[in-house]
């Protein structure tokens, strides 16, 4: 009788109805309140590029894929935009803000993005999904002939709900096109610029290769440069990277080994490659001595029309001749007082 | 059970247009070479795949990359949350944005925002920011260090390549953004190159008159591989 009444007086007591109202006002807050994630986002695509010739009337028909390596799914905007060869002439493109780079801008009206023969312009990723997807371009009997360079974007699409003052990073990757609607005309250009240094104390030694396209339609370049010594013998090869060269472009071209990140030749020239501010084709040679003839011979195109040019260069090793003279010169010298100390 | 297996016939399904390819194992690829020749074969996956029709081919890949080599594009954090944005008192904050182009010679990454830092409600802007002498642009970049200079900006920082575009190498370097549907590169490289790291720095600051609100937007990167 004596708890009871004790009880009776501490749940009558203010004190304890505040701690009841505060501890369940933190239940209440804890449960309700919204998590707010900081997460990561990526996305990847292949291939890269397509490239597409055509003639009218076609259906061009082709897959690529995307995929979500993150955990949570993805909603994804698909977007076209025209582009054209960058200024620094590198591979790399500048996007345009409208379609009448195109010999007919209506086309974009013809190329879809399906999903299961479903055309699309959005979708979405889930957690971990790799997904095909199909990629259709209809040319109609008489389309205007010519180049259509353009890019498809898949970029995120993040939702500002936040409750702070923020900024939302929305990521995208894009797939380059080069369709080329024919009947082609001639394949036409050539060898723009051929350059190495004049004089060089040791390899390896960079060479500037840059080629124009003045065909109506882009062009695959294929080729190498052969080094040949004093005597006239092939002393080193360099193979080219085979690049696309866009329809009244130009383009500077990387050798093959470029592309083998992980491979002993590319640690040998990777120096030589980020001290360039350009893509050039590097003959990994170090010790170099007397003149030298580099022979680059290109192929444009499938018709194979070749182009050839030569340019020379003078090397010597003029740092490891200074090292053997100051080391000859200390040997001399020491050699030369200790004979005087034993006269 | 010997005598109960039935036979499994491989067939070639094609007509007068089409020869249909299916993917198959990758047990074997290569490019056998010779003192006369090379030649280059994928027996399994195609990943350069040829596709044929009346009147088209379609190469989609390079003939360089001999496997399936995702171009990818990661950013460590989408959500830029600057909190609450006190006046004279800059606040930044920094994302990582990662590319790995093993599959393309050459990539960049363009950046844009849908508009300024803006509350949706009343339309108050934060202006782009103009640097301490008024000379910063998107692709223009200018120091900006004073705690008086107001508005929004961004630096890159390289994290592994060098493929932050110019203009950053000073690091109170700050450019603004562009707004969409312009773009301007924020990273670019003419290698091949995996998991290539940037730290993109987002600074803040407002002064004493700027209007209370919630202030968001949202910056748009996009990966692109040359051709």
């Amino acid at each position: 009788m004596k708890s009871y009444k004790v009880f009776k007086v501490i749940f009558n007591s203010l004190k304890f109805k505040i701690f009841v109202f505060l501890l369940l006002s933190t239940f209440y807050f804890q449960l309700s309140t919204r998590n707010a994630f900081a997460q990561s986002v990526s996305l990847g695509i292949f291939p890269p590029v397509m490239e597409i010739d055509a003639t009218s009337p076609a259906e061009v028909k082709s897959k690529f894929s995307l995929e979500n390596p993150t955990e949570q799914s993805l909603d994804i905007i698909i977007q076209l935009k025209a582009f054209k060869a960058s200024t620094s002439n590198n591979g790399q493109i500048e996007i345009l803000d409208t379609f009448e780079s195109f010999p007919d801008p209506l086309l974009i009206n013809r190329i879809k993005i399906k999903d299961k023969g479903i055309s699309i312009r959005s979708f979405t990723l889930s957690p971990k999904q790799k997904k095909e997807f199909d990629f259709e371009v209809n040319i109609p009997p008489n389309e205007a002939k010519g180049d259509y360079y353009f890019t498809v974007f898949f970029a995120t699409n993040p939702k500002p709900d936040t409750i702070s003052n923020s900024s939302l990073a929305s990521a995208g990757v894009a797939m380059n096109v080069l369709l080329s609607v024919g009947p082609k005309g001639e394949t036409k250009g050539f060898i723009d610029k051929f350059s190495s240094p004049l004089f060089i104390d040791s390899g390896p030694v960079p060479f500037t290769v840059q080629v124009e396209n003045a065909s109506d339609h882009f062009v695959p370049i294929n080729g190498e440069i052969i080094i040949e010594n004093l005597f006239g013998q092939k002393v080193g090869k360099v193979k080219l990277l085979s690049v696309n060269v866009l329809a009244g472009s130009q383009r500077l071209i990387p050798d093959e080994t470029q592309i083998k990140v992980d491979s002993a030749e590319f640690k040998e020239i990777e120096k030589t490659i980020t001290s360039s501010n350009y893509p050039v084709a590097i003959w990994p040679e170090k010790f170099l001595i007397g003149p030298y003839k580099a022979n680059l011979s290109l192929t444009f195109g499938e018709n194979g029309e070749k182009f050839s040019r030569s340019v020379s260069f003078f090397a010597f090793p003029a740092t490891y001749l200074a090292v053997i003279l100051i080391v000859l010169g200390i040997v001399v010298f020491i050699v030369l007082r200790v004979k005087n100390k034993i006269n | 059970m010997l005598f109960g297996v039935s036979r499994v016939w491989g067939q070639t399904l094609k007509n007068d247009s089409y020869i249909l390819q299916m993917g198959n194992l990758n047990s074997i690829a290569g490019k056998p070479t010779g003192s006369g020749f090379q030649l280059q074969f994928t027996s399994g996956q195609t990943p350069n795949n040829l596709f044929t029709g009346p009147n088209y081919k379609v190469r989609a890949g390079f003939q360089y990359i001999s496997s399936i080599i995702y171009f990818r594009f990661s950013i460590s954090s989408t959500l830029v949350d600057f909190g609450v944005i006190s006046p004279t008192s800059p606040v930044s904050r920094t994302n990582q944005l990662t590319v790995s182009n093993g599959s393309a010679y050459g990539y960049q990454v363009t950046v844009s925002q849908n508009h300024d830092l803006r509350v949706d409600a009343s339309g108050f802007d934060i202006p782009a920011t103009s640097c301490d002498g008024g000379t910063c642009t998107p692709t223009t970049s200018a120091a900006w260090t004073s705690a008086l200079t107001y508005g929004f900006g961004y630096r890159c920082d390289n994290v592994s390549g060098t493929d932050c575009v110019s203009g950053f190498s000073d690091p109170t370097y700050y450019k603004s953004f562009i707004s969409s549907p312009s773009a301007v590169a924020v990273m670019s490289s003419t290698n091949v190159g995996r998991n290539r790291k940037s730290d993109i720095t987002y600074k803040v600051n407002i002064s004493g008159t700027q209007p209370a609100g919630l202030y968001r937007n949202i910056v748009n990167y996009i990966a692109i591989p040359s051709y």
